[in-house]
């Protein structure tokens, strides 16, 4: 979704706001990369790690099992 | 309704435009890594699905099978500290090494095996499989050159 410069004004606003209340500004900055950037990446990528997890499982059971067919 | 103080709102403004500069780096940086981590994955469920397949039919025998499996583990190992390691990642910093080393690790499960197979369907599927990682890798490449 596009930025507007009706947007910014009032991140402007809000931001003025928590600098005036003593916020360090490093973590103003952090506060708006996360609001800005969206869950989009992490959410993928929380979503792979069950999948990595899931193929770990499979890997390791199929190992176990073939494992046990070739010895005997 | 409070209103900020003028002398703040030139603070504010840089703030903005900041976090909006970091963010434009942001959303091309990460889904390119990631992409690149997906498609990893495609890759191995492709690999551990066709030794399936083939072992069930007999054309691979169960020390063939293992030994696709046993090289399909580091793989996987890596995916996932790979993966861990890009949900903690920010623009500007530098690439996860486990990512580089699944880069690696891809390439030479590749080599090991297609020359395991026989010519066929089921190669064909791993063959375009890790194509598509590989193509994906090429992206992150060029994204390393721009960072």
């Amino acid at each position: 979704m596009p930025v507007t410069a009706t947007d910014v004004t009032r991140w402007v606003n809000a931001l003025s706001m928590l600098v005036s209340l003593g916020v360090p500004i490093v973590n103003v900055v952090m506060m708006v990369r996360r609001e800005l950037s969206g869950p989009d990446a992490d959410a993928v990528l929380r979503s792979l790690l069950s999948g990595w997890a899931a193929a770990k499982t499979e890997n390791d059971a199929r190992i176990s099992e073939l494992q046990a067919t070739v010895k005997t | 309704m409070l209103r900020p103080r003028p002398s703040l709102v030139p603070v504010a403004a840089l703030v903005v435009a900041l976090a909006l500069l970091s963010i434009s780096c942001a959303g091309h940086a990460k889904p390119v890594l990631v992409k690149f981590d997906a498609s990893v994955l495609t890759a191995v469920q492709t690999i551990a699905s066709v030794e399936r397949e083939l072992s069930s039919v007999g054309v691979l025998t169960p020390a063939q099978s293992l030994g696709i499996r046993l090289k399909l583990r580091p793989v996987i190992t890596l995916g996932e500290q790979a993966t861990t390691a890009l949900l903690a990642w920010q623009p500007g910093q530098q690439t996860p090494a486990s990512l580089l080393h699944l880069s690696t690790s891809i390439g030479d499960l590749l080599t090991t095996v297609i020359g395991m197979l026989p010519d066929g369907t089921a190669k064909a599927r791993i063959l375009t499989a890790i194509a598509a990682a590989q193509q994906a890798w090429s992206a992150v490449i060029v994204l390393m050159g721009d960072v």
